[in-house]
């Protein structure tokens, strides 16, 4: 019964997700797993026999809204601002730094061809692209834009 | 570059011919109606290479299947059996005309309907239909070539020191933080407890494929779980990667059995890899058990893999930005993380050259505890934007990390040995025997160090006489040191249970059934240095045992050496007191030393004392070890 319940789950979850195809969690914006509690003694004694996925937590700066209250008007519009909305944190860090993986995405998502004079603008820039803790995504995308 | 040879390719080009000469003749005269489609379907491309691996159809134990379970998967009522019998139905249902839109089985199957148009020809009456879903989900997806990733263990989780397998389906963006993430992982409805790990091995959970982005499982992976990630390149055609990516819609939300053993998340994957390019025949040869690693290494046997990229985990970059730092520069790295000092104590407490590391090392600390839930969120957001604020103002710095070892470089995870043990009761032969995987003296490159995991470790005696005498035979065994050091505050700790041959006090020996278990701490007071000292509890239950079961208390201290590259000594002593159910105590002293002659063989030699009221002896043990 278990087993038809959640393969129903899973059908209706993922068909609803469609064109994203992602598992359950892709909902608004952000969305990761962290397994469990993977540090505790059973786990390692027993070994981790599957790869289960134990639950789900968003997690960082903001839970990133984007992309559910209003839908954005271009699939590539919407793919940056899921990228945004779910790696927040890496971006900040990525921009303090003056460069990275995140940055070289955004860049090639706004296709900006000069990246070194992008990471610099962002750089000197952070504190008007991360003005507090809770910015939110979309307010980083136009800054971002705004600045470079 | 090729890293391996690739298999020669003239015989499958030979069958293809073959087979296309067969259909082509019937194919190419036939109208497009149900009798023609037939015949030239039971003709060769049930039999076929492409079909089967399409079914994930296997010779196994039990006769030939599809290893999928899931009835939806098959249009045949027998289909999980009979390849034929499924292709009949499948181009019955693909003429189907009762139903329209995303239901239909075209939509449904889109890489069944690709081979089925490329064998059969446009002629043959296919459907060609607008499968919106699919259709957004392919053009989004864009495959042009396809990555094997290979999460390794992480710190102080032997239980990791598997590995994980997933397949990145890459675009035509550069960069690859938006690729298409596969991953194969049952779905475990309920919390976790023992239940978990016993319906892991059992098949009682389902397995499914679950896509996401591949930044996801960077967060996951890399950053919250701090794991090492090796990416393999595979050398798959645009063409080869749109079949995958076809057939992945196709096991869309269908479950199979997961066994942990040998339908797990590793050989799933290569069924994808099998369906892109049919004849690697990277499932063919069903083994016992696969660990990620032995599938990876399959995959690089097939030659299909043209390069490597090494991503470090969130520890690993915390080493390589804190390497240069003054102890008292880490140590101030520490309070900024935990929000005792400012970011601006920089300007104070570090030298100019060092700042923007120590503030690096902080978001890297501060990171790694909001993960292991030891900050809440709004106060973690604010101090890491407050961190990265100063840090934004300080030069751009990279901080390149070296390639280690590759996981596939370590050696084979069976392990068969054989050699010559004296103890008191004379010379005997020895032989051991360990399913998998790792252990201390083990050769460590590929591998965490500090961890070590075994399971059904078994080690017999034959003596001079003809006397066998099973010595050993552990369930498991686990031992993970993690040294404490400015960031790293774990603990350390072993458990181990299984039938262990120990003194009886009368001058013999017995072989209860015992259980040790220790946490405690672990230093490096010198590079390739590790000390422990791990107290915990003993059990032991057995007909030896006067009352059949016994408890107390143990503890386990030791030191682990690297002398050199390929050598390591590991001097252990032990000592248990059983208080409830018999009271001895017993203790053991041992020093172990291995010697790495090769990728795969080694030497190890191991010489121990043990004793318990006033009756002790010693024993050495010579071993060719040779991995498998």
């Amino acid at each position: 019964m278990k087993k038809v319940l959640s393969t129903a789950v899973a059908a209706i979850v993922l068909s609803v997700a469609g064109s994203a195809m992602a598992n359950s969690n892709i909902g608004c914006g952000v969305g990761t797993m962290i397994f469990g509690d993977k540090d505790g003694l059973v786990f390692q004694v027993l070994g981790a026999t599957t790869n289960g996925i134990l639950g789900n937590q968003t997690f960082g700066i903001t839970s990133g809204t984007l992309g559910c209250d209003k839908p954005s008007s271009t699939a590539s519009t919407q793919r940056l601002e899921q990228f945004v909305a779910s790696n927040m944190d890496a971006i900040a860090r990525d921009i303090a730094a003056g460069g990275g993986e995140t940055l070289a995405a955004i860049a090639e998502m706004l296709q900006v061809s000069d990246r070194v004079a992008f990471n610099a603008a962002l750089k000197a820039n952070f504190a008007k692209i991360f003005p507090s803790a809770e910015v939110q995504p979309g307010q980083v995308i136009d800054a971002i834009v705004s600045v470079i | 570059m090729k890293l391996q040879p690739p298999p020669p390719r003239r015989s499958r080009r030979l069958r293809f011919l073959l087979a296309f000469a067969l259909l082509a003749a019937p194919a190419a005269a036939a109208a497009p109606d149900r009798d023609g489609l037939a015949a030239a379907g039971r003709a060769g491309i049930a039999s076929s290479r492409e079909w089967r691996a399409l079914l994930h159809f296997r010779e196994g134990l039990l006769g030939a299947e599809s290893l999928v379970d899931a009835p939806r998967f098959f249009l045949a009522p027998g289909g999980k059996r009979d390849p034929e019998a499924e292709l009949r139905a499948t181009l019955a249902a693909f003429l189907r005309t009762d139903v329209a839109g995303e239901d239909h089985p075209a939509c449904r199957f889109p890489a069944r309907l690709a081979l089925l148009r490329e064998r059969l020809g446009p002629d043959a009456g296919l459907p060609e239909p607008a499968c919106p879903s699919f259709d957004a989900w392919f053009a989004e997806a864009d495959p042009r070539s396809v990555t094997l990733v290979f999460p390794v263990g992480y710190s102080n989780s032997p239980a990791t020191m598997f590995g994980h397998t997933l397949l990145r389906i890459d675009s035509g963006a550069e960069s690859t933080l938006l690729a298409t993430a596969v991953s194969y992982a049952a779905r475990t409805d309920q919390s976790f407890g023992p239940l978990f790990a016993l319906k892991g091995l059992f098949g009682l959970y389902d397995g499914f494929f679950f896509v996401n982005r591949y930044y996801e499982k960077i967060t996951e992976y890399s950053h919250i779980e701090s794991r090492d990630i090796w990416e393999y390149r595979l050398d798959l055609t645009r063409e080869e990667a749109a079949r995958l990516a076809r057939h992945l819609w196709e096991l869309r939300d269908l479950g199979s059995k997961y066994y942990f053993f040998d339908e797990n998340c590793a050989s799933n994957l290569l069924h994808l890899i099998e369906v892109a390019r049919p004849g690697l025949a990277l499932t063919a040869h069903p083994a016992l058990w696969a660990t990620p690693v032995d599938t990876l290494r399959r995959v690089l046997a097939a030659g299909i893999v043209t390069g490597t990229v090494y991503r470090p985990s969130r520890a690993t970059r915390l080493r390589a930005i804190a390497a240069p730092l003054a102890d008292a520069e880490r140590a101030l790295a520490v309070r900024i993380a935990r929000g005792e000092a400012p970011p601006g104590a920089v300007e104070t407490e570090a030298a100019e050259a060092d700042r923007a590391r120590v503030l690096d090392a902080a978001v890297e600390l501060h990171q790694g505890a909001f993960f292991a839930h030891g900050v809440e969120r709004k106060e973690y957001a604010r101090r890491l934007i407050d961190i990265l604020g100063l840090r934004s103002r300080l030069p751009a710095a990279t901080y390149p990390v070296p390639d280690p070892p590759r996981p596939d470089a370590g050696h084979g995870s069976l392990l068969v040995a054989g050699g010559g043990a004296v103890a008191g009761g004379g010379p005997a032969l020895a032989l051991r025997v360990r399913p998998v995987y790792h252990g201390i003296l083990d050769p460590p490159q590929g591998f965490q160090e500090g961890g070590a995991i075994a399971f059904g470790d078994t080690e017999l005696t034959l003596a001079a006489g003809g006397a066998a005498r099973l010595e050993r035979f552990s369930l498991i065994d686990i031992l993970s040191l993690a040294p404490r050091d400015r960031f790293e505050r774990g603990s350390s700790w072993k458990v181990a249970a299984g039938f262990a041959r120990e003194r009886d006090g009368e001058g013999g020996t017995r072989l209860p059934f015992a259980v040790t278990w220790g946490a405690g701490v672990a230093a490096q007071p010198l590079p390739r240095l590790t000390v422990y000292a791990l107290p915990g509890l003993e059990l032991r239950a057995g007909g030896a045992l006067e009352h059949w079961a016994a408890a107390g208390l143990g503890i386990s201290t030791g030191m682990v050496w690297a002398p050199g590259v390929r050598w390591r000594m590991h001097l252990e002593g032990s000592a248990a007191s059983l208080l409830a159910g018999e009271r001895s105590d017993r203790w053991r002293i041992g020093l172990g030393q291995g010697l790495a002659l090769g990728r795969n063989d080694a030497l190890e030699l191991t010489v121990g004392r043990d004793g318990t009221k006033g009756s002790a002896g010693t024993r050495l043990l010579l071993m060719w070890n040779r991995y498998l």
